[in-house]
Formats: C-alpha cells, sequence, structure tokens
C-alpha cells in the first residue's frame, strides 16, 4: 500500500539536485527504490539515498516531473510506494564502489552499510565538473575514502570514472559495486567482469514499478523486480554487452 | 494404463497446449525474451495488444495496488504493429503457441493488424474489445454487439489462423456480446477483461490513476469471472477461455467448472513468477486425486451438479 508522508527536510545539494528528507517506516535496503507522487506531477522511480530512520531521495532536475518534485518545500507531502527490488550485497569484505552523476545517490547508502557490516570500501565518484560534487564530504565523514572524476578536470582525475578505474588493482576487492549512466556501467563491466564479482544499479524508466507491465525489461529481466542491482554475469551472459 | 496425451494438454480451435494455462495479454509480454520465459511453464502466450502506430500509453501514475487487486489505466502502450514484427520474429523459436493480441477502432484496422500477426508467426489472435480505459478504442469499440459481430467476420474472413474475441465485463448483458462474437465465426471467447473502477488519492484529493478510471483486476473481480464464464457457457457452443482473479491452482479448476476450456492468468504474477509451474502442479495433483484424465473431464461440470 502507498504511503503518504511529510517532507521534512529539502536540502539543496548542487545547482540542478535536491534530496528531500521524510518518514517512512518500512526497512529498505540498499540500493532498493520507491515510486514516488506529489500529486502534481508523473510518479517516477527514485532510489533511496538514505535508508536510517528518516529515509531520503535525491532528484536531479531533468525533466517537467523533477522540476516540479524540485518546487516541493518541507511539510509538503509525497505518496511513496515501495521499497521495490533488488539490493546490493552487503557483507563484511572488501569493496569498490563506482558512482557516475546521481549513481552515487543509490550508492551511498550501501557504503555506509558495509562500514557498518565490517567490510570495507574505497569509492570512486565522477561528476561532469567540481561545482556538481555531492555527498563525498557525508561519505568523507564516515570514514570512506573517495577518489573523485571530473570530465573536465575541475576536480580530481581529468575524465570519466570509467577511465580512472583502471588505475585500480582490482585484485584487492571481492566486489564491485557501480551505478550510474548505462555506456558508463557497459565500459566499467568490460573492465571488472573478469577480475572481480560486480552488481551494477540500472536506472529505468518504470511504469508499474512491480513486475506487471514489462515496461523496463532489459534482456528478459525487469528492472523494478529482477534488479535494479544486477549481477553483471547474469545480464551479460543473457546478451546485455552485445551492441 | 497407458494416457494417449498427457494429462494436462489441451486443445482449442486447433491450438495444441501442454496445458490450459494462458499468460493474459497487458502482462509480461512487451518483449520477445520475457514471453519466452514466461513460455516455459505456461500453455500458450498472449502478447501486449498491439495496434496500428506506437502509443506511450498514459503518464504514470498508471497503476495502483491495494487488498483486494489492481487498478490500472496504461493506455495501451505498445511500439505499433511494425515495431512488433521484430519481438515476434524472436518468437518464433518458442514451443507455445503465441497469440497475438490487437486493438483497432474500426473493422479495416482489425483486419491488418490480424493479417501482420498472421504474417508474424502467431498461432491465433486475440481481439481486444475490452479494454475498460482507452478512448477510442477497447470496449468503446466492444460493448455492441452489431459491431462486435462485424469485426469478427471481417477479421475471420482475413485470416486462417483462429480468431479469439476477448469480451469486457462492463456491460449489463456480456452474453449477448458472446453471442455476437460466435455468429461473427469467432473461434473461441475470452472472458473477462478488467472491471471498470476508481480509487481516489485523498490526501491530493484526485483519482490515483493521470487518467482517472482505470481496470480492475486481480483476486476481487474473481466471482465476476466466474459469473460471466458460467453464464456464456449455458449459451455458446464455442469454447471459452477464463480470465478474472485467478491466482491459485484452486481458482482454476473453479473456471474450468464454471465452463472454461483454459484459462488466462495475469495480475497474480506480480506476487510470484514462478506462479505457473505451482498452478500446473497444483492442478494436476486435483485431478488426479479426483481421477480424471483429462482438463475437457472437468470443464463445466458445476452446470451439471446444481
Amino acid at each position: 500500500m502507498p504511503l503518504h508522508t511529510e517532507i521534512v527536510e529539502v536540502v539543496e545539494e548542487n545547482s540542478s539536485v535536491k534530496t528531500f528528507r521524510f518518514k517512512f517506516g518500512a526497512k529498505v535496503k540498499p540500493g532498493q527504490f520507491c515510486m514516488v507522487w506529489d500529486g502534481v506531477g508523473e510518479e517516477v522511480p527514485m532510489s533511496f539515498s538514505y535508508i536510517g530512520k528518516i529515509k531520503g531521495i535525491t532528484v536531479k532536475k531533468v525533466g517537467k516531473t523533477t522540476e516540479l518534485l524540485h518546487q516541493r518545500r518541507t511539510g509538503e507531502i509525497l505518496r511513496i510506494r515501495g521499497p521495490f527490488g533488488t539490493q546490493y550485497p552487503i557483507q563484511p569484505k572488501r569493496y569498490l564502489l563506482i558512482a557516475g552523476g546521481t549513481g552515487i545517490a543509490s550508492l551511498s547508502p550501501a557504503a555506509e552499510e558495509i562500514l557498518v557490516n565490517g567490510g570495507s570500501c574505497r569509492f570512486i565518484a565522477g561528476f561532469r565538473t567540481a561545482s556538481e560534487i555531492f555527498f563525498v564530504e557525508r561519505l568523507r565523514k564516515a570514514g570512506i575514502d573517495v577518489a573523485i572524476a571530473t570530465d573536465d578536470g575541475s576536480a580530481g582525475f581529468k575524465g570519466f570514472v570509467s577511465e580512472l578505474v583502471k588505475k585500480f588493482d582490482v585484485e584487492h576487492f571481492d566486489y564491485a559495486l557501480a551505478c550510474g549512466p548505462l555506456p558508463m556501467l557497459k565500459a566499467i563491466c568490460r573492465t571488472l567482469v573478469d577480475e572481480v564479482e560486480t552488481y551494477i544499479s540500472i536506472e529505468s524508466l518504470m511504469k508499474c514499478g512491480i513486475g506487471l507491465c514489462d515496461s523496463c525489461s532489459v534482456c528478459g529481466f525487469q528492472v523494478c523486480k529482477d534488479g535494479p542491482v544486477f549481477r553483471a554475469k547474469d545480464l551479460i551472459e543473457n546478451g546485455w554487452l552485445v551492441e | 494404463m497407458v494416457r494417449k496425451t498427457p494429462l494436462l494438454a489441451v486443445e482449442i480451435a486447433g491450438l495444441q497446449m501442454k496445458n490450459p494455462l494462458i499468460l493474459a495479454s497487458g502482462i509480461l509480454d512487451t518483449y520477445a525474451e520475457t514471453m519466452l520465459r514466461i513460455a516455459e511453464h505456461a500453455g500458450a502466450v498472449v502478447t501486449k495488444s498491439v495496434g496500428i502506430e506506437e502509443r506511450k500509453g498514459y503518464e504514470n501514475p498508471v497503476i495502483f495496488e491495494f487488498k483486494h487487486g489492481v487498478l490500472n489505466a496504461m493506455g495501451l502502450p505498445n511500439p505499433g504493429i511494425e515495431k512488433f514484427g521484430e519481438e515476434m520474429k524472436k518468437l518464433r523459436e518458442c514451443r507455445a503457441p503465441i497469440i497475438g493480441s490487437i486493438f483497432g477502432k474500426d473493422e479495416r484496422e482489425f483486419v491488418l493488424l490480424a493479417r501482420k500477426m498472421e504474417m508474424y508467426g502467431a498461432a491465433a489472435v486475440e481481439l481486444n474489445l475490452s479494454c475498460p480505459h482507452a478512448s477510442g478504442y477497447g470496449m468503446e469499440v466492444g460493448r455492441d454487439p452489431v459491431l462486435v459481430k462485424s469485426i469478427v467476420s471481417a477479421v475471420k474472413e482475413a485470416v486462417k489462423v483462429p480468431v479469439f474475441v476477448k469480451l469486457t465485463p462492463n456491460v449489463t448483458d456480456i452474453v449477448s456480446l458472446g453471442l455476437a462474437a460466435e455468429e461473427g465465426g469467432a473461434d473461441a471467447v475470452v472472458a473477462i477483461n478488467t472491471v471498470r473502477g476508481l480509487r481516489i488519492d485523498i490526501e491530493f484529493k484526485r483519482s490515483v490513476l493521470s487518467a482517472g478510471i482505470g481496470g480492475y483486476s486481480g483476486p476481487g473481480i474473481l466471482p465476476i469471472g466466474l459469473r460471466c464464464v458460467f453464464e456464456l457457457k449455458r449459451a455458446l457452443k464455442i469454447p471459452i477461455i477464463g480470465c478474472g482473479g485467478i491466482s491459485t491452482w484452486e481458482n482454476v479448476i473453479e473456471y474450468l467448472m464454471a465452463g472454461a476450456s483454459a484459462v488466462e492468468v495475469g495480475t497474480a504474477l506480480r506476487e510470484d513468477a514462478g506462479l505457473f509451474k505451482k498452478l500446473e502442479r497444483g492442478v494436476k495433483k486435483y485431478m488426479e486425486r479426483k481421477g480424471y484424465e483429462s482438463v475437457e473431464e472437468v470443464v463445466a461440470i458445476a452446470h451439471r451438479n446444481r
């Protein structure tokens, strides 16, 4: 059943990204998502960017619906359906986390949970430019080592995260988790999948969100139900990397 | 004793199915890969309803889940018949029959779509004369018996594959629609599609769906579907495929006993992707326990035991 909840905090992460915090009683695991509706725009799938007592979603302004969501203020109501989907594997192991753009929203709770569960992680976060960086301070405060890549070189490594990741010795990790744009995920998989157990979270447009309508299908899997977090090899075996 | 055919095998209008369990249209059937996965355990698979042109469907929210089922108004999203040919090509390796669901606004469109589906290799076509929420299509065409008869007979003349007609329950008398389909030459009818319904979001003070009114499916409509099949069985000679509210193998048996020769299953798959396998096992065990030797023996049994 959907739940209506008041927005308790709005955080402006950068000029085009806002985080909305709200109370939501259900237990949420890192990587899961919800369908969010403000009663005005469209209902949209959003990863949970905070999974503690006060949950959060982090929204980048990309179109009409997200622009409307950005107008929402503290005290206004959101309708949340979920949590839906699969989660990142969380174990007391060594992790390499790779985020592109808003992919950091889905991976940040995973990083925090890995530490809580006795694991370790290194984080690589890619942005277009330095002014777009967000959540990195949050991760560093939690004690996570974050390497930055920017397309224009205004912070950290100049270039894509898929290039920066090649500089890491993947033998030191048990798992790689990645979330970001599709071309980035494919590039990462080509580099890592034979070296380390890799899980990726796929962003997709969705209609039903509950595994019925087939609108988010990828290689015979439903992103909303079988994903959004997939074991990369399972997708690749079904032709995901074939152009 | 040696059985000639497997216990659950059924035949409807020449379609050979390993069991009487069919994937209903609109559920997990837009992409070939998904349909192939479902077809491993289903007796047949109905495709997403396809029209002449690509349609995006309605804006989200298009679905609302609640205790007694699901309300949806997708708005017939589909890639259009030309593009859908690519999915049908990939389905040629499928061992279960693929039934092509089509929707049109008039005879001409239905004929064109049916011919394409036949050409693509569909084992049968299912005419969607029952979608409850797309303006100019579905039940807006399919609640008039005269139109139903003329569309069915036009399609029958145009194709060699069997023609199934999916009927709407959103009328006073579904039997008159069933008879119209039969008179038009339909090989089977499918009953029922979703029931028109509405839920209101009291925080946002508006319908929970962007389109307003939608179609209600899931366990709540089981008695409505069963009643429709029961009524149709009393009046029709052609086979009936039951649909609506099935979530357990017991529900499948109920439909068979009410007069269905096979059933379509949809909404319940949201809770259990392995549902077809479980339904198959449950129906088989029941039939063995009761000593039945074919599905046919169960069909319409409730009509005799009143």
